[in-house]
């Protein structure tokens, strides 16, 4: 039955605009100010996804709405808009702002009125968070936003006190915040600096994962907001069990200097982190990919997520195969249902039948 | 009437087997204050290294996080103040003998750290380093080996250093720092690896040192999230080595990642892998699969051992690394996170080869100890 079963919600689908489709939605100042400097757009978005890389390659015809109607929601009944736009990379707190109200109205008017089995994730300035507050409380009266978007890369852990009034916001209208690969900022996005090529910054990108995750558990921003809910996007999660291990000794030996943190941190991950499960780094076995699902030991912490129109070498329906038909129902919608559902229900019925016709 | 009964039982029990030899890959010596080095230092140096280096290296100035304890020995490793580690009779008793260590690498982590990273300070405190090393360890215990210091950030500079100490050969490794200045695959240590592949010396990589930052994501908040953050270098460094094609040009060059852990590896390596066969056009100069030149030149240490949640995950991820002639027992004496040879790894979890290699055969193998 399991087979059929024609459910399915696509966590991570990409959308980016042009600085021309952005245009209307911009203020005058800056929608003058692109036109006269003819501003091509934010540097990290191609510098995060290279047209170069097959793996990686986002090209405007892959991303129109009839393109993603054909290739994500084809098997799937709903999916959620992620739109990397490098906001975080604008020094000026106005330009940035701006840019990013821009890029939400953008998604309301070009994707969410135009296509109900979508949701989208609202982008926000982390380096000017006042304003990112406000940005919450401008999107949040619409439910089909249903996360709110943040890169990777950042100057400091997302639990950093500096963010908490993001993060409070985020709790308080039941948004789930959404980590996504790449970024922009000065900041190495490795300890020891800035590497040297595309494939180790590929390589090294879960080590910024690795981080927030780090930096949030051990912050005690769970203690003061229960209902927050963090969602690794394009980070990989095959790396989960060593790093819970590590971080659950640590915290052994370490946890009076962070009283708050009252659990083991894995048992925070386990409750408040979801993850999508592209890229999948897949074991080399298949032994070893029990081994590693028996290690992360929770059924409720991966959701699919196609990563479309980025490509890998191991595929979701190889995860899918592998585990059992409860698990893969977890997977496939459930965990997904379950987490945006704080915003909006997302109606797989109608679509499952819209899906299953030829 | 029982008390004589147990008495004589006591008395004609066996003896205790001795402990078998062990081999251990990682262990601390110290100064016991830093004017110890005056003697190996030429005069000219004396008064700045005194004075220590307080912005030696990228954010030194920071107080990352409330520390658990001002220095990092076991309570028993520190005897009238002098730092664990400086005492050779303390550590011949508490770690050689009491364990039945019969060789032991060791090096001054922490007199290492407190020297400049590079220039002629640099130089010369790492030459300081390794002839007190000799003189006043090495000369005085047949069963202590020693690790090359070198002033890490200046490539050059460390190779003439590891040509010269090179010479030694009770010295069987050098020592390097996990938070330094530029991922290690980068060509301003390729020197330092000329002539460590030269004189078949493995790099060891040890938690330590200063960086621009010492996370993925800028300065922790906590010491905690700082402590943790340590493995994340170790990951950063074995993607920079690989994807350098550093061991296409040295193939002797060999790696031993002491104290990061083994947990991440697998994943790593993976993803590594997976990530090599869609990007291959950009890395032409790997020509073999990431995995391979990981087994193939790596080597890692056991302590801090990863904790698994069940006993029979820890043999998975051995499983899933298949290194087992390349993990070596290493305690870290005198840390507080001091592994016990006795109590680690027992053989009843990985059985009786896989213990003797870890503890001895892989070690003596790797570093070529007679």
């Amino acid at each position: 039955m399991t087979a059929t079963d024609p459910r399915l919600v696509d966590c991570d689908v990409h959308c980016v605009p042009s600085i021309s489709q952005l245009s209307p939605f911009l203020s005058d100042v800056w929608r003058d100010h692109f036109e006269a400097t003819k501003y091509a757009g934010p540097v990290p978005v191609p510098l995060t996804y290279p047209a170069w890389n097959p793996v990686t390659r986002t090209a405007p015809e892959q991303l129109t709405l009839d393109a993603i109607r054909d290739h994500a929601l084809g098997p799937a009944s709903a999916a959620v808009l992620v739109c990397y736009y490098g906001i975080e990379s604008f020094t000026h707190p106005y330009l940035a702002s701006d840019l990013a109200t821009a890029v939400n109205r953008w998604l309301q008017a070009e994707w969410l009125d135009r296509e109900p089995r979508l949701r989208a994730s609202a982008v926000l300035t982390p380096q000017h968070v006042e304003f990112a507050v406000d940005e919450i409380e401008r999107i949040a009266p619409d439910p089909r936003f249903v996360q709110l978007l943040l890169p990777a890369r950042s100057p400091a852990g997302f639990g950093n006190q500096r963010y908490w009034p993001l993060l409070r916001a985020a709790a308080r209208h039941r948004l789930p915040v959404a980590i996504t690969f790449g970024g922009g900022t000065g900041t190495p996005p490795t300890p020891v600096g800035w590497l040297s090529s595309y494939y180790e910054e590929y390589n090294t990108a879960i080590l910024n994962f690795q981080s927030h995750i780090l930096s949030l558990v051990m912050s005690g921003i769970f203690q003061e907001c229960p209902d927050l809910r963090i969602v690794c996007t394009e980070g990989g999660w095959t790396w989960l069990p060593g790093f819970l291990w590590r971080m659950d000794a640590e915290w052994k030996a370490f946890h009076r200097e962070v009283p708050w943190v009252q659990e083991r941190p894995s048992t925070y991950v386990r409750r408040h982190f979801r993850f999508t499960t592209q890229p999948f780094d897949a074991p080399a076995s298949e032994l070893h990919l029990s081994q590693l699902l028996e290690q992360i030991g929770s059924e409720n912490i991966l959701m699919y997520g196609s990563d479309y129109p980025h490509r890998y070498a191991h595929d979701n329906e190889e995860l899918l195969a592998a585990v059992s038909p409860t698990h893969a129902r977890r997977i496939r919608w459930e965990n997904a249902c379950e987490l945006y559902a704080s915003r909006s229900q997302l109606e797989l019925g109608s679509m499952a039948a819209t899906a299953a016709e030829p | 009437m029982s008390a004589p009964v147990t008495e004589q039982r006591r008395e004609s029990a066996p003896p205790k087997p001795p402990k078998p030899a062990i081999i251990d890959c990682d262990v601390h010596n110290a100064v016991r204050q830093p004017s110890d080095l005056h003697a190996y230092l030429p005069r000219r140096w004396h008064t700045y290294f005194d004075q220590g280096t307080p912005y030696g290296g990228a954010g030194v100035g920071q107080e990352v996080g409330a520390r658990p304890q001002q220095d990092i020995f076991r309570r028993d490793s520190v005897v009238d103040g002098r730092p664990g580690g400086s005492d050779l009779s303390l550590m011949q008793e508490q770690l050689l003998d009491r364990h039945n260590v019969s060789k032991a690498i060791v090096h001054p982590v922490i007199s290492v750290l407190r020297a400049p990273k590079e220039g002629p300070l640099a130089g010369a405190v790492a030459r300081a380093i390794n002839e007190w090393m000799q003189d006043e360890w090495l000369a005085r215990d047949s069963r202590l080996y020693g690790a090359i210091s070198v002033p890490v950030e200046d490539g050059v500079l460390a190779a003439r250093e590891v040509e010269r100490a090179a010479d030694n050969p009770r010295m069987v490794k050098v020592m390097l720092p996990s938070l330094t200045r530029e991922g290690l695959g980068n060509g301003k240590y390729w020197p330092l690896y000329e002539a460590a592949a030269a004189h078949r010396l493995p790099i060891a990589i040890h938690v330590a040192g200063f960086s621009g930052t010492h996370s993925a994501t800028g300065w922790p908040t906590y010491f905690v999230e700082h402590h943790t953050a340590l493995a994340q270098s170790f990951q950063a460094h074995v993607v920079s080595l690989v994807s350098s094609g550093v061991f296409a040009r040295f193939p002797e060059l060999r790696i031993v990642l002491e104290e990061g852990g083994l947990g991440w590896l697998p994943s790593l390596l993976w993803r590594l892998d997976h990530s090599w066969e869609t990007m291959r056009d950009r890395v032409p100069h790997l020509t073999e699969p990431p995995s391979v030149i990981v087994r193939h030149h790596f080597a890692m240490t056991t302590q801090p051992l990863d904790e698994p949640d069940r006993a029979h995950q820890l043999l998975d991820l051995l499983q899933q690394i298949d290194m087992n002639d390349r993990i070596m027992f290493a305690s870290d004496y005198p840390h507080w996170d001091f592994d016990d040879p006795d109590r680690v790894l027992p053989a009843s979890v990985i059985g009786q080869d896989l213990r003797r290699k870890i503890f001895s055969d892989n070690a003596a193998a790797f570093f070529a100890l007679a």
